[in-house]
């Protein structure tokens, strides 16, 4: 696996991972720099999220849809209406149960859904395949 | 011919008096101009009008002249006997004209003719002045007044004046004296006028002076005198001359005119002589043209005279030719009318003959050729007697005797003829007289009247015939004059009413009537008596002899008989008649006060047709119409539509019609539309004939009786029915009823247990609280229901809980007490029950919710548990040692497991809730079988393979793909788990679906799970193979739930030691289904 995100060395995947559960962010952001093929950011809530998603420029946003000062949804929102961020790859992460869910973030132009708790392999896969295209 | 007037009394006084005063008034007018002495004036008015006193006066008027003339005279000048001489000599004057113009100049008529116009100048103007001018003038000069020489010019001043006085003054007043009438036509009037302005232009033109006169033109006045004398009478006339005078006088006076001089007297001469020729010329031309007129009217007169008699005579003659005439006219008509007499004689159809005074035929007309056989010639100088019946001779001599006797007879009397025959004549017989008006004979007239004769047997016979049937005739026949008597009655008449006829012939009928029928009876009278026709018959009540009345039903009709208007009246008694329908009525009327009385039965008379014919209240009160709304409609209007369709009235009443009776019973409706319960007897009605009449239809109302019955039949099948046990007790406790019920649950029959004490049922060991509650039953109360333990027939017990209620009859009393035995054994079984699956129920809810809102709440520490693990596991925070890695590989696959469950349980408790959605769409079954097994085969390692038999074509199914994902991974991570070695899948097409196999080779599952698999957390005692993963006990029954939402079938074979084969289907989506379907 690590064989496989290491092939596209030369540039790491920029990823913004966004929720307010901090030990979350932690753990996942420990993970993505541990395998040395992702550039991590951090963000507790959509409003700061959208700071850092014009500074930091990431590839992809792993993000949350239950939180503080701005949502999800709000966030996703946001990012399709500027042009700049518009196809920017976003995957979601819910502890809502599947089903409504999903067909609204599909609306929302996310691109993939992970239920919490999630396959932590399968997380690592998608988040390279969601940077992938858009690199 | 005198106009003296004879004076007498105040009249007189007052005429001379006048007379005298006039008198003096005219000498004062005189003696003013006079000039030659004071009192001898040239012009002396008085003179005439004394001279005209006495013509038309006499000599009566001499006290007036002569106290007029003395007075005059005596306050001009002189003495008093000078006066009185010259007044004497004014009398004498004037006694003496007047005395001459009567002795010889016809007095006062004096002006008539032309000649004594003349006497009356010479007389009375020229002679008597004279006289009065000698006696005057002497008194002057007696008296001093006058010279002696001047005498004879006085003398002739005086006498001048006198003259002119009488010629000019006294014809005016002589002529109006003696007629003064005034007559005045307007043309009269107009030549008057006309003359006295030309006379004015006259009098103008001779004395007006020099500005106007011309002397010497007095000849102007001659055409003007001419035309007074020519058109006016003697009156107009000297009246002119009197103007004419008067002017010239008056002019010649005051120094004008033609006759004015240097000496007065001369001047006064002429004046006179003018005045004087003119008078008499005027006059004597007036008189004479009088005298024309006069005889011209004479001569006028004569002739109107003569032409009246002339034509009078012209009258009488024609009047006596006409009368010639007329007198030839009648002739002629006599002569006509004898020719036609005659003619008529000749012809008549009557016999006409003549006859001398011995009785024989002297003519004989063609009518008595025809009547009686004989010709003339026959019959001439044959005795009358042969014409005499046999025996008859001496009536026809004695009708000669009398005729000859001068007796006109009329009489109708039997003829024989020649032949022999009879014949009937009507004939008169009147005597002729000859010439000289003796009675020379007779003439008879006879007339056929053998068919009047005939007309009148028979007539008579008919009369005969009419009056026996009148006297006969059942029918009070009588006549009525127009005052109500009445006139005449048959016998009927005493038969109807018991008195004779002659009692009451000629009375008044009225106290005959019954007082109410009086009025009535005399309306009937005016209208028959207005009318032509008989009028309606009414019915009267009249007395009858032995004191009662009968009833007369009278018919009167007008009758023209004499002249008299008078009623006809045809009486029939109906006395009888009338007592036998007021009873046959009072009989109905009480008959149809009891039917129409009866409350209880609906009595309805019905037509043949069933139409409804009477109503009674009782019909009323049960089918609720009024009489007016339902008479004359079907009786099928009671019967719901139902049964008219199926023609059930028409079948009772053809029963009716056919047995005389019919019967039934029904649900009938009432008008309201409400249903009754109807008991109907319908009876025929036969006329005499036996034909059908109609029917008499009676309803009663058993409604109550029927809802009586229906409820008690429903009370006895509830109680058949009941689910409880029900006993009819006596109050003894005896079991008087028993109902199946009760023989299900207690075991025993009816039969068995009727007669017996309740006490038997209780269970021994139980207290017993029937006998207690029975006796508050008989105590009219309701004992409070209550609950006890019966012992059935089999011995079991069985919870009662028992309600007793006291039965009464329907007096009230109670005579025993009803049981209603209910086991509650079950029931409190049921309880139980039904609380527990609602508190399951309940809890089921709290713990959905609680699964739900928990698992979700757990999700993000299991994620970063999970997180944090992996992230250890895969020594990403430093190598581990063995030990540590074992110990972080199960914490790690027992926090996925924790995952997995709770992912698995709210998936389950969703689908559960029937809030999932799916999202079916067609899927190409083999692609999702295969990509599903590659996934399991890549992320578990070291697991058995999976093989994959698919037949060459699958169709589509219609299914939700994640979903079948789920159920898919679910068997296979079961199948995997179980496995010795393999794994199959399996697919096939299976009647409208497609089954699909996923079958291992491991322990299998013993029988005794097979039942319960499918439900969660449930899991199979088996021993795992492979990996030794754990399953959550909830994949089966999310499968189960997810086939199920997609219309399949999920089961599962196997045994113990032979591995496991579950199944489940799909149905082909619909697409698939209609092609397959058309294959």
């Amino acid at each position: 696996m690590s064989a496989k995100l290491d092939g596209n060395t030369g540039r790491k995947i920029k990823v913004l991972i966004v929720d307010d559960e901090r030990e979350l962010v932690e753990v996942l952001a420990f993970r993505f720099q541990s395998t040395g093929a992702f550039s991590v950011e951090t963000a507790q809530d959509g409003l700061s999220a959208l700071r850092k998603v014009s500074s930091f420029k990431p590839d992809v946003v792993l993000l949350d849809l239950l939180m503080p000062v701005m949502d999800g949804w709000e966030f996703c929102r946001r990012l399709r209406e500027n042009p700049a961020t518009r196809r920017l790859p976003v995957i979601v992460m819910t502890a809502a149960q599947s089903g409504e869910a999903e067909e609204r973030a599909r609306q929302a132009g996310v691109c993939q859904v992970v239920f919490k708790p999630f396959d932590d392999h399968r997380l690592v896969q998608l988040m390279a395949q969601e940077a992938g295209r858009t690199t | 011919m005198s106009d003296r007037r004879h004076l007498t009394g105040g009249r007189k006084g007052v005429v001379l008096l006048g007379l005298a005063a006039l008198y003096f008034a005219a000498g004062k007018l005189g003696l003013s101009l006079a000039f030659a002495n004071a009192s001898a004036s040239p012009v002396w008015p008085p003179t005439g009008i004394a001279l005209a006193a006495f013509l038309l006066l006499g000599p009566q008027a001499w006290p007036a002249v002569l106290a007029g003339a003395f007075l005059v005279n005596y306050s001009t000048a002189g003495s008093g006997a000078v006066c009185l001489m010259i007044a004497l000599g004014n009398v004498a004057e004037g006694l003496v004209g007047a005395r001459l113009l009567e002795r010889f100049a016809g007095g006062t008529g004096c002006f008539d003719r032309a000649s004594d116009v003349f006497k009356f100048a010479l007389l009375a103007a020229g002679i008597a002045t004279a006289l009065s001018a000698t006696i005057g003038v002497s008194a002057l000069t007696l008296g001093g007044l006058a010279r002696r020489a001047d005498w004879a010019s006085v003398w002739l001043t005086w006498w001048l004046g006198d003259a002119g006085g009488a010629l000019a003054v006294a014809p005016p007043l002589i002529l109006w004296g003696r007629d003064a009438t005034l007559r005045l036509g307007r043309k009269n009037v107009a030549e008057g006028i006309a003359f006295a302005a030309v006379l004015a232009a006259a009098a103008l033109l001779a004395f007006g002076g020099a500005p106007y006169g011309l002397r010497g033109h007095t000849i102007a006045f001659l055409p003007l005198l001419v035309w007074a004398g020519f058109r006016f009478d003697a009156r107009g006339s000297a009246t002119a001359l009197l103007a004419l005078a008067s002017i010239a006088v008056w002019a010649t006076l005051h120094g004008r005119g033609p006759f004015a001089g240097s000496d007065s007297n001369e001047s006064l001469l002429l004046v006179t002589s003018f005045v004087a020729v003119s008078c008499v010329t005027t006059l004597a031309l007036s008189a004479l043209v009088a005298r024309l007129r006069r005889d011209e009217e004479a001569l006028r007169s004569a002739r109107d005279v003569f032409e009246r008699l002339l034509a009078e005579r012209t009258a009488s003659l024609s009047r006596a030719v006409e009368a010639l005439r007329e007198e030839a006219r009648q002739r002629e008509r006599s002569e006509e009318t004898r020719r036609r007499l005659a003619a008529i004689v000749e012809s008549s159809d009557d016999a006409i003959i003549g006859a001398s005074v011995d009785g024989t035929f002297t003519s004989w007309n063609a009518g008595a050729e025809r009547m009686f056989g004989y010709s003339a010639t026959e019959a001439l100088g044959r005795p009358a007697t042969m014409l005499a019946v046999p025996g008859g001779e001496d009536e026809i001599q004695r009708n000669i005797a009398a005729a000859s006797m001068g007796s006109r007879l009329a009489f109708e009397a039997r003829r024989r003829r020649k032949d022999g025959t009879l014949i009937d004549v009507s004939l008169t017989v009147s005597p002729t007289r000859g010439p000289g008006g003796a009675i020379d004979g007779y003439s008879a007239i006879y007339r056929d009247i053998t068919k009047r004769k005939a007309a009148e047997r028979a007539l008579y016979e008919s009369e005969r015939r009419y009056r026996a049937v009148v006297e006969t005739a059942p029918d009070v026949i009588f006549s009525l004059s127009a005052d109500g008597r009445l006139l005449s009655a048959n016998p009927a008449f005493e038969q109807a009413l018991g008195w004779p006829a002659a009692d009451w012939v000629g009375e008044d009928w009225t106290p005959l009537l019954h007082p109410d029928d009086v009025a009535p009876s005399r309306a009937a009278c005016r209208r028959a008596l207005e009318g032509r026709r008989p009028g309606p018959p009414i019915e009267l009540r009249l007395r009858t002899k032995p004191e009662g009345w009968a009833v007369l039903e009278t018919t009167l009709a007008p009758l023209r008989f004499g002249g008299e208007p008078s009623l006809l009246g045809v009486a029939r008694n109906v006395t009888v008649r009338k007592r036998i329908e007021s009873e046959l009525r009072q009989a109905q009327e009480l008959y149809h006060r009891i039917v129409e009385g009866v409350v209880d039965y609906a009595i309805i008379a019905l037509d043949v047709e069933g139409r409804v014919q009477t109503w009674n209240r009782g019909a009323e009160r049960i089918q609720g119409y009024g009489a007016i709304e339902i008479i004359g409609r079907p009786f099928s209007i009671f019967y719901a539509e139902t049964d008219r369709a199926r023609g059930v009235p028409q079948a009772l009443l053809e029963t009716a019609r056919r047995d005389g009776r019919a019967e039934s019973s029904g649900w009938r409706l009432r008008k309201n539309g409400e249903r009754y319960w109807a008991h109907t007897v319908l009876t025929t009605l036969r006329g005499e004939d036996g034909s059908v009449r109609g029917f008499v239809k009676v309803t009663r109302d058993l409604t109550e009786m029927r809802k009586v019955e229906e409820l008690s039949s429903r009370l006895i099948a509830l109680i058949e029915s009941s689910p409880d046990a029900i006993l009819g007790l006596a109050l003894d406790g005896t079991i008087e009823s028993w109902n199946p019920e009760a023989a299900r649950t207690y075991g025993w029959e009816a039969s068995e247990a009727r007669g017996r004490n309740i006490r038997f049922l209780a269970a021994p060991e139980a207290p017993d609280p029937v006998p207690e509650a029975l006796e508050s039953c008989s105590r009219g109360e309701r004992p409070v229901p209550f609950e006890t333990s019966w012992r059935a027939k089999d011995g079991r017990d069985v919870v009662v809980s028992i309600s007793l209620s006291p039965v009464r009859d329907p007096s009230g009393r109670v005579i025993g007490a009803a049981a209603i035995a209910r086991d509650v054994t079950q029931l409190k079984r049921v309880e139980r029950l039904r609380s527990e699956v609602e508190n399951r129920r309940r809890l089921d809810k709290l713990k959905d919710k609680l699964l739900s809102v928990v698992s979700h709440e757990l999700r993000t520490p299991i994620a970063i548990v999970q997180g944090a693990l992996f992230n250890l596991a895969e020594g990403l925070a430093g190598p581990l040692s063995a030990g540590q890695s074992r110990m972080v590989d199960m914490a790690h696959s027992n926090a996925q497991r924790l995952a997995r469950m709770i992912n698995n349980l709210l998936d389950l408790s969703r689908l559960e809730s029937g809030k999932t959605i799916v999202n079916r769409r067609p899927i190409d079954l083999g692609r999702v079988l295969r990509d599903t097994i590659e996934e399991m085969t890549t992320s578990g390692n070291g697991r058995p393979g999976i093989e994959l038999d698919l037949p060459p074509a699958l169709p589509e199914v219609s299914a939700d793909p994640d979903m079948l994902v789920q159920v898919l991974s679910n068997l296979l991570d079961n199948a995997l788990r179980f496995a010795r070695s393999s794994v199959t899948v399996r697919a096939r097409e299976e009647a409208g679906s497609v089954e699909v196999l996923v079958i291992d080779d491991g322990p299998g599952i013993p029988a005794e799970s097979l039942k319960e698999l499918f439900t969660k957390f449930y899991q199979v005692d088996r021993p795992v193979g492979g990996s030794g993963y754990k399953g959550t006990g909830l994949g089966l029954a999310i499968c189960k739930e997810i086939v199920s939402l997609h219309g399949g079938r999920i089961w599962v074979e196997s045994a113990a030691g032979q591995g496991a084969r579950f199944h489940f289907t799909l149905p082909f989506r619909p697409a698939e289904v209609a092609a397959r379907g058309g294959r």
